[in-house]
């Protein structure tokens, strides 16, 4: 009955945060966006690196797909650029954040979701990791291992633009 | 030994994390069709005993049920179903756009926790706009605006966007009530306890998360939210939770609606009393009772007897012994309190033995005539629904039958209802037979003895 109005609803709510990003920028990133004009429901994002930290100076590019019941679910962003955090999946770029799973609430937006991720960088926890290796070193109290191990990814994988 | 750890590790999350998005398969409708509360009782007549002997008191109270999909949103969609619904049973489309106005006044409390208006804007709309058809459906039958609001609550999108208001409603009333909740979240952060436990889309509603719905949204419109608690805790009823509504002057509202709600640990279905299923508007009573009976009498048991226990009702079929039917009457019309307090459903079997099915059936006709008799806006006069007819009169009935009926009470006996009594156009001389003098005279004498 009313399904057709209602599968425009992630694309009206997705213009109105385009608009929203577009007059408040988040700090924490570069660009938001969706990838094309034609495509509302994949975006993509650049995040900065976290002054004072490990991640420091970095660039990182994410990948975001929106799903049709969206903002009743949440949105599946991962890391295109890798980076080494306990919580984000080397190779994969998967995060492990309870906001994209089980809290979800839709009052959450595209760009204040991306914040959240951009605080896992500096609260990261390494007792629910994705990435065993650098978690292990947090683990044993290593780190200056750990420190030196991101910022050498942050380096080697920064991304330098399109 | 440190690789293998690892290995380890890694299948560790790799379980954890399947466990993690593991979801039972959830079917059936997101709110379901009413139906009649029996169901219950025979889905827990092999369960344990506790539940087997609260069960069955069940139907004698709450005659209907309606189940709401068990998909993690039951308790918050059962209340927003509910209310709509109680709020189309006033039938009043003034109160609809009074619960617009009086919900559109609580943006302040969101816009004061500091939720974005544009954001939430979506899922009010979507709020109000449902109110606005509901209220459009009121001056339709009865049935198709029901129907219509049960279509609306199983689009999943509008539903979830009702939901999501109600619950941003919910969260902005605890933080903006904050003396009144954090004694009841012990250490909590009251702000933390809403982000995880009120707000997040997969999250059940819990009791805190009711008493604040019920403070934002049920009690001011003067509904009362009841909540019969299910659970193997001894005992022989189930618990039940009042909301109960306050008016302007703080005095509590006298038979406000009901919304109520059966919780199963874990789930929430709607109930009904037969009371609830009826328009209290003054339509007319033939066809309420017309609607009742077609739609809601439960299968497997005769249309006839549920009839013959409606006050006023006799229909074609039955003509022939419609004196008998108002003798059934005579206890609840004329002050014989004693006659009526003493129903067969009053010592309700509560034993654990397994014909308690049976035991519970008959209860349910005897035991919703009573409260329609009390609720129906009919109140039933001497004479009133029992003037006799051409049609109930048909002269066989008397020739065939007049000296076996049973005429019990003086009352009638006396009366010119009586064809013995003179005044009655049809008079016909009572003739002594042996028998019958036999019958009444037993009957009456263990009428005075109860008397």
């Amino acid at each position: 009955m009313s399904s057709s109005s209602r599968a425009q609803s992630p694309a009206k709510r997705l213009q109105s945060e385009l608009k929203t990003y577009q007059s408040e920028p988040n700090d924490a990133l570069v660009e938001l966006g969706p990838v094309g004009d034609s495509e509302l429901t994949h975006w993509t994002a650049v995040m900065k690196g976290v002054p004072g930290t490990a991640y420091e100076g970095g660039r990182w590019k994410l990948d975001i797909r929106i799903p049709p019941t969206y903002p009743n679910a949440p949105p599946d962003i991962k890391f295109v650029t890798r980076i080494c955090h306990p919580n984000v999946n080397f190779k994969t770029g998967e995060i492990c954040l309870d906001l994209l799973k089980t809290t979800w609430t839709p009052i959450y937006t595209l760009s204040t979701t991306l914040t959240a991720i951009h605080q896992l960088l500096t609260s990261a926890e390494p007792d629910s990791p994705l990435n065993v290796d650098i978690a292990q070193l947090f683990r044993q109290g290593d780190y200056v291992g750990a420190e030196a191990l991101i910022r050498f990814y942050t380096e080697t994988e920064r991304w330098e633009g399109r | 030994m440190g690789s293998s750890t690892y290995i380890a590790e890694e299948e560790l999350a790799h379980l954890q994390k399947l466990s993690g998005e593991y979801q039972p398969e959830v079917t059936g409708p997101l709110v379901g069709e009413r139906q009649s509360s029996s169901a219950i009782t025979t889905e827990y007549a092999n369960a344990d005993p506790v539940y087997r002997t609260k069960t069955a008191a069940l139907p004698s109270k709450y005659s209907h049920y309606r189940t709401c999909r068990g998909d993690g949103h039951c308790g918050w969609r059962a209340i927003a179903f509910t209310y709509y619904e109680a709020l189309l049973r006033l039938g009043d489309k003034n109160r609809f756009l009074e619960e617009e106005t009086r919900l559109r006044s609580l943006h302040n409390l969101l816009n004061t926790i500091g939720f974005q208006e544009h954001l939430y804007e979506d899922f009010a709309d979507e709020c109000f706009e449902l109110l606005r058809k509901t209220a459009a459906s009121v001056p339709a039958a009865d049935e198709s605006a029901a129907a219509s609001l049960l279509v609306s609550f199983n689009d999943e999108a509008l539903s979830m966007a009702i939901i999501t208001y109600f619950k941003l409603l919910t969260s902005a009333w605890i933080q903006t009530h904050a003396n009144d909740f954090q004694p009841f979240l012990l250490d909590q952060d009251i702000r933390e306890y809403c982000a995880t436990q009120i707000e997040p889309s997969i999250c059940e509603i819990d009791h805190v998360g009711m008493s604040a719905l019920a403070e934002v949204l049920v009690k001011p419109a003067g509904f009362a939210l009841e909540v019969l608690y299910l659970d193997r805790s001894p005992g022989e009823e189930i618990n039940t939770y009042h909301f109960d509504p306050l008016g302007h002057d703080g005095l509590p509202i006298p038979n406000p609606p009901m919304l109520r709600l059966l919780y199963r640990p874990g789930h929430y279905d709607i109930l009904y009393k037969m009371e609830d299923i009826h328009i209290p508007q003054a339509a007319p009573i033939h066809v309420a009772l017309a609607g009742y009976a077609d739609e809601f009498v439960p299968v497997g048991r005769g249309m006839s007897d549920v009839m013959t226990l409606i006050p006023g009702m006799y229909p074609t079929g039955l003509g022939q012994n419609w004196p008998a039917v108002s003798y059934d009457y005579q206890p609840t019309a004329i002050p014989q309190p004693q006659m009526a307090a003493v129903p067969t459903y009053a010592p309700v079997p509560v034993s654990t033995t397994q014909d308690y099915v049976s035991h519970v059936n008959p209860t349910i006709p005897v035991e919703s005539p009573i409260g329609m008799s009390i609720n129906s806006p009919m109140t039933i006069e001497r004479g009133g629904p029992f003037r006799p007819s051409m049609y109930e009169l048909e002269p066989g009935f008397h020739s065939g039958q007049s000296h076996s009926l049973p005429f019990q009470t003086s009352i009638f006996r006396n009366s010119h209802y009586n064809t013995a009594h003179f005044l009655n156009p049809d008079f016909q001389p009572e003739e002594w037979t042996p028998d019958s003098e036999y019958v009444t005279s037993n009957r009456s004498r263990n009428k005075s003895s109860s008397q």
